[in-house]
């Protein structure tokens, strides 16, 4: 208390002082700074700068300088064994290059996922550890696996992962004209990784076509934990509470109703996710953020808007039950969900 | 949420209620609602200002003023909004935008220059937004510092460097008076012009 009032003091004879003429301005400092010799000293310092800082500040930095640049590119470079030869993408949080081992007897192909942006703010490293926590706990076919983890040494951590040669999920639907029962079997695939996960307390919280890859023979693989998180080992699945870092990441068109409202995420709100996914796919629209743009409207038209059916008999029923506004009426699983989709 | 809707006499022309929730939701106490919000406000001025990278090469610059303006319409609209809504929500956009752009610019200039940073040089008439990455970083760390000392002064200059906020606005945000703001800010940049060009760099 005593630093803030002494800076209001500072302030108010600074303002005084400003408004006197130069020659004035000694022998009222010195009369009402009297025995504070420092403060007199700190005021008389900062009407010096104001007489220089006219034009300072006097426009604000234009946006032009904004758009975040890709870092640079490891494209050529070694980080740990590996050698970086191409780069494959970029994600909210990192870059993803393809690598090769550069120290072995074979040639395994990689995916090092580097965190690029912004790796000066410790939120987005402590996201990253968690998200090598996550899928060091995870083992299976759907999820792409975890090799080996590190830091570069300009200080970026970076993922080893299995690298999938694949193709989006949507577009290798479209590509290979698939009937409606091949798409939903692509799906029930993505379940079963989703069940998966969580099985080990883990909730995805991103899932969408970009984030999944079918392989040449049609395996669906799920990838990018980025933002999932661990659900408390001690309550049941989805009684933690969102922290502040996660709520900052979502993708509109595919986040559940209680993602964009901030509330508590669950297994059914990676059902959601899914059953947008399932809606896209077999419809080719979107169950609710058709036509609107901008994230405020799609987030809008989520809580607003009931999805049509399809004219698909039971499976209307699937979608429905799936994009619940309230995810206690969802499917509570992804086994749930796949199960209903049949056999 | 359909209360809102009913009161508004509109039930189905209201797409971007939420925002206004959200902020309402903040003002009340709710920390979740302002992380939602920064978050729809983060994404959506991220992504108008890496489109107006487009523009760059054509010379044409858009303003931090008309990004916040235009993420405003975006998200909020151009219905009715009480004022202190409208405030509340420049306020974030500005500290949004201070983390875009210095994000960006410390990225930037860690390129150029490798990893020490080149000091800011403070000419006859300093101008850091022409100055580039090295005057965005080092703005920013001043502005941590004088935060300290005060951390009103620090948001002044917050929200006229970064968000491009005039006075009216400002004062609008803040819930003080035009002259108040002006005669802030005045001994918030002698702070801050002192700080950067004596034992700054």
């Amino acid at each position: 208390m005593a630093v803030a009032g002494r800076w209001d003091r500072i302030e108010a004879l600074f303002d005084e002082a400003a408004l006197l003429p130069a020659e004035e301005r000694a022998a009222f400092l010195a009369r009402a700074c009297g025995d504070d010799p420092e403060m007199r000293g700190e005021v008389e310092s900062l009407l010096a700068a104001d007489e220089k800082a006219a034009g300072f500040l006097g426009r604000p930095v234009a946006s032009a300088a904004a758009p975040p640049a890709p870092p640079p590119s490891l494209v050529g470079q070694r980080v740990g064994h590996y050698r970086v030869e191409a780069r494959l993408g970029e994600g909210g949080m990192s870059t993803v290059y393809l690598a090769v081992r550069a120290d072995d007897a074979y040639q395994q192909q990689v995916a090092l996922k580097v965190l690029g942006y912004g790796a000066e703010r410790a939120d987005l490293a402590a996201r990253f550890r968690a998200e090598r926590q996550i899928l060091a706990s995870l083992d299976h076919p759907g999820i792409a696996r975890l090799l080996d983890t590190g830091v570069s040494p300009a200080g970026q951590p970076y993922l080893v992962l299995e690298y999938i040669e694949g193709t989006r999920i949507d577009h290798y639907a479209d590509e290979r004209g698939l009937k409606p029962r091949a798409r939903i079997d692509l799906v029930q695939q993505v379940l079963a990784a989703v069940e998966h996960a969580h099985a080990h307390q883990v909730v995805h919280r991103d899932i969408k076509p970009s984030n999944i890859l079918v392989t040449n023979d049609g395996a669906a693989k799920l990838l990018d934990f980025g933002i999932a998180k661990m659900v408390s080992p001690d309550g049941s699945l989805g009684s933690a509470p969102l922290t502040a870092g996660s709520a900052r990441v979502l993708t509109p068109e595919y986040a559940a109703p209680e993602q964009a409202s901030g509330a508590a995420v669950s297994p059914a709100t990676d059902v959601y996710a899914v059953g947008v996914l399932l809606y896209l796919l077999l419809s080719g629209t979107h169950p609710t953020a058709e036509g609107r743009r901008g994230a405020g409207e799609v987030i809008a038209a989520l809580f607003e808007v009931q999805p049509k059916p399809l004219g698909l008999g039971g499976l209307d029923e699937v979608l429905e039950k799936s994009l619940r506004k309230n995810p206690d009426e969802r499917y509570q699983s992804a086994k749930e969900m796949a199960d209903a989709l049949g056999p | 949420m359909s209360d809102e809707s009913q009161s508004d006499g509109t039930l189905r022309d209201e797409p971007r209620h939420d925002v206004t929730q959200l902020l309402v939701r903040w003002r009340g106490g709710d920390d979740q609602a302002l992380d939602a919000l920064a978050s729809l406000v983060y994404n959506e001025l991220r992504r108008l200002a890496g489109r107006s990278l487009n523009h760059e090469s054509a010379g044409l610059t858009l303003q931090t003023h008309d990004l916040i303006h235009e993420a405003f319409l975006r998200l909020i609209g151009q219905r009715h909004v009480d004022w202190q809504n409208r405030a509340h929500f420049f306020g974030i956009a500005a500290q949004m935008m201070r983390r875009i752009l210095t994000d960006h610019a410390r990225r930037r200039s860690a390129v150029k220059h490798g990893s020490g940073r080149r000091p800011l040089v403070l000419d006859e008439v300093p101008d850091p937004a022409a100055d580039g990455d090295a005057g965005i970083v080092a703005v920013d760390e001043a502005l941590g510092e004088l935060a300290q000392e005060n951390a009103e002064l620090a948001r002044i200059v917050e929200l006229r460097f970064f968000g491009g906020l005039d006075h009216d606005e400002i004062a609008a945000v803040l819930g003080v008076s035009d002259a108040t703001v002006r005669r802030r800010f005045r001994i918030a940049k002698a702070w801050l012009y002192r700080r950067l060009s004596g034992r700054g760099a």
